[in-house]
């Protein structure tokens, strides 16, 4: 054979792989493939055939015959196919010839002789200029303006569930409620206990601290008492509300979703909203009051409990100072957030599981966003109540 | 494609006992695949058809016995072991795509995540694996929630071929398929498993399936394979559940089908 000094690179770029060697003869190009042809082997070496590939067919202007030889191929499989009809498709204007292929390749590109590799295929990822930027912010306005105006649209379905419930009582699904009462509760007792009790204890050392200096930290008492009871104490047992039950109302709505399970419901004849919403509100209106009086009495207990150890006051002066400072009716304004809250959060973490479609990036995305809204929601709502009773002066504040 | 040769065993189950709690599933059950045959794993419900795929393919561990995989223990966590991703390809039943990848990516995800296989070459073999099953490029774009029912099983039978396995476990591949389609699907079962020269295990049902492309079939009762290999020898074991089967007024039917053509 006579070699052409110019394809010296190339040999050594075979030297490198086992599976094949380009030799440049004067107006013929030899490729001969040797070992494992499979999508293992190949893809590790794919880049650097086409380079030497390119390289060879590059070397001379003339029309070139190139001719593959499998003779020294152990196996194959399709994406040897695949390769061979690239290598073709790219030395167009030459006649490549195939010799000595396995007869597992043969019929192998008996079965892809149709598949036409160089159909233009759509690219996935598409170049964002300001436009696009505009045009995704104004979607994502719409999609607020949405995500507000579908909240009277809400309540109003959830108004006539209840209507419906007070016409037919025993429609009711009692024994669910129930059950979301006992999940919405007991499992929380702790998580709630705890941070309040944290809460609590850090508040009253903050402010004890600086009042100690005048030597009045027995006036902490009531200060603390009516903080825990009118806002922290809500506003925690509201946020794990929002992280616990929220969360857990929209992944089980919607992997119902998901299953088809509520289109199941539809078609039974089942209203949605009377038989999935309706209980879980109801359990969250019963939950949420007590949750929130155990987050207050949490907070009592931490504060009492670093006076104590801290500035040595004691618990029947701390008792005392409950007594007050703190009035039932404080106690009262806590309460009367819960239910605003309770229902808003149930709503909305129901119709976040509602808009799930059928894939697990949408299940993420609605259950982040339902404890988004929740936590929102929970701050808003406590803080337009307590402008509220700020205002009229009612309940004694 | 393998180095083992034609109907050597690539799949050895031996002494295999599966339990959950105080349910026995498979008791002393011992199964022995051939290469390049097309199985068919047949039984009633709840004789652990599913069970036993689940054991094949390393996910459920057996409470006894040994399962040997092209002579590799799929439980072991080696190189051998973790290596048979590359050498199996799994057809679920209801496809188990990624919901939140394209067909697309649903096919070159394991050539890229196992072998680097990546950019526009992986995209080709991506296409080509659409193409081998049937389908147009254009699906390669949408995504499994958008497919049919019959879509989503040619796409889950492409991504199983994405590494060109040399064994290919199916289950129930043509469960919820209309006759048309199944058919269809079990035809290019038996072409792809022809040409690529893949070894094939499927659970099945379908008694179409069974007498047109299963070249041995194992029978599953009372825990163990009962009787295993050519369909004449099955249809001559003497057992309740296998004459009721196979002797039942739809097999004969199926039976008489085949004869004719």
């Amino acid at each position: 054979m006579l070699y052409n000094c110019h394809i010296y690179p190339l040999i050594q770029g075979l030297m490198k792989s086992d599976l094949y060697s380009i030799i440049v003869e004067n107006n013929r190009i030899n490729i001969a493939l040797f070992g494992r042809w499979t999508l293992a082997h190949i893809g590790a070496i794919e880049r650097q055939l086409f380079k030497d590939y390119k390289l060879a067919l590059g070397r001379k202007p003339y029309k070139l015959n190139v001719i593959i030889s499998g003779r020294g191929i152990d196996i194959v499989d399709t994406s040897a196919v695949l390769m061979i009809k690239k290598m073709q498709i790219f030395a167009t204007d030459m006649d490549v010839e195939l010799a000595d292929m396995p007869d597992e390749f043969n019929s192998l590109s008996l079965k892809l002789a149709d598949f036409d590799i160089t159909q233009k295929h759509p690219k996935q990822s598409k170049i964002r200029g300001p436009l696009d930027m505009l045009e995704a912010f104004g979607k994502a306005c719409l999609r607020s303006y949405r995500a507000f105006a579908e909240t009277p649209q809400l309540l109003g379905l959830f108004l006539m569930a209840i209507l419906h419930t007070l016409r037919k009582p025993f429609e009711f699904r009692f024994t669910s409620m129930v059950y979301h009462i006992q999940y919405m509760t007991i499992p929380a007792i702790a998580i709630v206990f705890a941070v309040s009790f944290m809460v609590g204890a850090v508040l009253t050392e903050q402010v004890a601290w600086r009042l100690s200096i005048f030597g009045a930290e027995e006036y902490v008492v009531g200060f603390i008492g009516m903080v825990t009871t009118r806002e922290t104490s809500i506003l925690l047992t509201g946020m794990l509300i929002a992280g616990r039950s929220s969360s857990s109302i929209t992944a089980e709505i919607g992997s119902m979703r998901m299953n088809e399970e509520i289109d199941a419901m539809k078609v039974i004849g089942l209203d949605v909203m009377r038989f999935l919403v309706m209980p879980r509100v109801m359990a969250m209106l019963i939950a949420f009051p007590i949750l929130t009086v155990i987050g207050i009495f949490a907070g009592y207990a931490g504060s009492a409990f670093l006076l104590y150890v801290r500035y040595d006051i004691g618990l029947s002066v701390f008792i005392d100072g409950i007594y007050d400072g703190v009035t039932i009716y404080d106690i009262g304004t806590a309460l009367v957030k819960t239910p605003f809250m309770a229902v808003m959060l149930v709503l909305v973490a129901c119709n976040e599981g509602m808009k799930v479609q059928s894939n697990a990036a949408s299940l993420g995305y609605h259950t982040t966003v339902s404890v988004v809204k929740g936590l929102f929601l929970v701050i808003i709502i406590d803080a337009i109540i307590a402008i509220y009773f700020t205002q009229v002066n009612l309940l004694g504040s | 494609m393998t180095d083992i040769p034609a109907n050597q065993a690539i799949i050895v189950v031996e002494n295999l006992r599966s339990q959950f709690g105080t349910n026995l599933v498979h008791d002393d059950l011992n199964l022995t695949i051939e290469k390049g045959v097309i199985t068919g794993i047949v039984g009633g419900s709840g004789t652990g058809k599913s069970v036993l795929l689940r054991t094949m393919t390393g996910l459920k561990k057996p409470e006894a016995g040994s399962v040997k995989i092209l002579g590799v223990n799929p439980f072991s966590e080696t190189k051998g072991g973790l290596g048979l991703a590359r050498k199996w390809g799994v057809l679920f039943q209801d496809g188990a795509l990624f919901s939140s990848l394209s067909v697309l990516d649903n096919i070159r995800l394991p050539m890229k995540e196992q072998l680097g296989i990546h950019g526009q070459f992986a995209q080709e073999l991506a296409y080509m694996k659409l193409f081998l099953v049937g389908l147009d490029w254009t699906v390669g774009q949408l995504m499994p929630s958008e497919l049919s029912g019959g879509m989503r099983k040619r796409v889950a039978l492409a991504r199983a071929l994405a590494l060109d396995p040399e064994i290919l476990f199916l289950d129930e591949p043509t469960s919820g398929l209309d006759p048309i389609g199944a058919e269809k699907f079990d035809e290019l079962l038996l072409e792809l498993t022809h040409a690529l020269g893949i070894s094939v295990v499927m659970i099945t049902h379908d008694l179409d399936s069974i007498f047109k492309i299963c070249g041995n079939v194992a029978v599953l009762a009372d825990g163990k394979v009962i009787v295993d290999g050519k369909l004449d020898k099955i249809l001559k074991f003497d057992h309740p559940w296998v004459q009721e089967y196979f002797g039942g007024a739809r097999g004969r039917q199926v039976q008489a089908q085949q004869q004719n053509k």
